[in-house]
């Protein structure tokens, strides 16, 4: 069983209240995409927080309809 | 990277393509200054958690205007060819973000619980988002136990809320716990693997992870700009190179062997421990790490007129260690109430790997402004397992 305390703090998380989120859809269907790295295929509209900013960004909103260089790495 | 970035100044320059990173960390703000240090302002997406399941880096790619992957590329000459191509027709692509009531309301499997999880971590406003993460994870992993990439982000979340208000002294150990868990189920996750070399011992580190962080520090600095602060102050198990274990050559005298110095029973300083084993070596070894921390509501402080801060271990039986005696050197001011913290390593006999590590604190504290100062010990025990 879940606590009461998870469920609390549930309740109290609302992620319409980050800014870059004004525009996305809240869904009970929300799942971070399975992602395929292969030659073709589409990146999905994923979000993450960036180094400049607490909430997540939508990697569309990044992209912003420019051809990008995406670098995966680690500073490690 | 670096090399790319300078290859691609022009084209940069003129708007004709644009670099985005995703960065596989622990800690994001290390990549925010690793881009300072290196001159690189463009944006950096953090996956703490390992989301996209990529299994090594780095991975670079040639992205059209509709986010299809046009190329792998290993050489920065690829641009050349990859900008002539005609621009794609844009589409729009819709955003979502999770609705964690309803989402709660229908979890059943393990799966879905992780999949809050990581809505929660991602996605939560507030500090308690860690505490509903890791109880999400937990119940995944009740329900599938396993499933590694829930231990994984247990992991991550527990190291997460570590460096946050809302820690528990627990939190450390627990997060190295969870991915040796994940480890042991999938050995083969490099990414993974890191996350708990970055903590080790020195024999485990493929490479020092962080020591350019000094120089990046230094060189920023010199420039007249201000090094992005971390808000996870980097261990020495960060910065080690790899190097074999060596035992100390002769244990050093005992500070207080009868324990005669008053114990510290209100528990003005707090002390938390993490145990980071060598995973998948025939040679084990455990790298002990040891938080102390002043009990701020109570105002202690760190009384640095006094002796310095003193950390004694007894070495389990058959067990070797590097250093039995530890000292912190004191701050410069008179008094502060910094997180202190000493690591150890220690190695197994051959036929044993399990043990109890005692050990105790001296220190010199001060209760308020101008309050009791007393020179006072605490006992504490480490739990070592080498065959984690």
């Amino acid at each position: 069983m879940i606590s009461l305390t998870l469920i609390t703090a549930l309740l109290s998380l609302n992620p319409a209240a980050a800014a870059p989120l004004d525009q996305a859809t809240a869904t009970s269907d929300w799942a971070f995409p399975s992602v395929n790295l292969d030659v073709g295929q589409q990146l999905p509209n994923f979000a993450l927080p960036t180094t400049a900013s607490d909430g997540p960004i939508h990697l569309y909103d990044l992209l912003d309809g420019k051809k990008t260089v995406l670098h995966i790495f680690a500073s490690w | 990277m670096p090399g790319w970035h300078a290859a691609t100044k022009d084209v940069r320059a003129k708007g004709d393509i644009q670099f985005l990173g995703i960065v596989q960390e622990q800690h994001g703000d290390r990549a925010k200054l690793f881009m300072q240090w290196k001159q690189m302002g463009w944006p950096i997406m953090v996956d703490s958690l390992n989301l996209l399941g990529v299994t090594v880096v780095p991975i670079t790619l040639l992205i059209d205007e509709n986010g299809v992957i046009v190329k792998k590329a290993n050489r920065a000459s690829a641009v050349g060819e990859f900008l002539a191509r005609p621009a794609a027709e844009r589409t729009e692509i819709d955003r979502i973000a999770p609705d964690f009531r309803a989402m709660m309301a229908k979890a059943k499997s393990a799966r879905d619980h992780r999949t809050v999880g990581d809505a929660m971590f991602l996605f939560g406003t507030d500090t308690r988002r860690w505490d509903a993460a890791i109880e999400v994870y937990r119940q995944a992993i009740k329900l599938d136990p396993k499933d590694p990439t829930a231990r994984f982000r247990l992991g991550v979340t527990l190291r997460r809320r570590y460096e946050t208000e809302t820690r528990r002294g627990t939190d450390f150990g627990a997060a190295v716990d969870a991915w040796r868990e994940a480890l042991d189920i999938n050995p083969n996750n490099y990414i993974w693997r890191r996350r708990i070399q970055q903590y080790g011992p020195a024999l485990a580190k493929p490479y020092p992870f962080y020591d350019w962080v000094a120089q990046a520090n230094k060189d920023i600095t010199s420039r007249g700009e201000v090094p992005t602060a971390l808000s996870a102050p980097l261990t020495d198990s960060e910065s080690l190179s790899k190097k074999p274990f060596v035992a100390q050559n002769e244990e050093p005298e005992n500070p207080d062997p009868n324990g005669r110095i008053d114990t510290d029973e209100k528990r003005w300083i707090r002390i938390e421990s993490a145990v980071a084993p060598a995973m998948g070596r025939s040679d084990p070894a455990l790298r002990v790490h040891v938080v102390l921390r002043a009990d701020d509501k109570r105002k202690i402080h760190w009384n640095n007129e006094s002796e310095p801060l003193r950390i004694w271990f007894d070495t389990p039986a058959g067990w070797k260690i590097n250093r039995s005696l530890s000292v912190v050197a004191n701050s410069t001011t008179a008094t502060s109430d910094e997180l202190r913290r000493i690591e150890v390593e220690l190695q197994p006999p051959a036929n044993s790997t399990v043990a109890r590590l005692r050990g105790y604190a001296l220190y010199n504290v001060c209760e308020g402004a101008g309050g009791t100062c007393r020179f006072l010990r605490q006992d504490f025990v480490v739990e070592l397992n080498a065959a984690r």
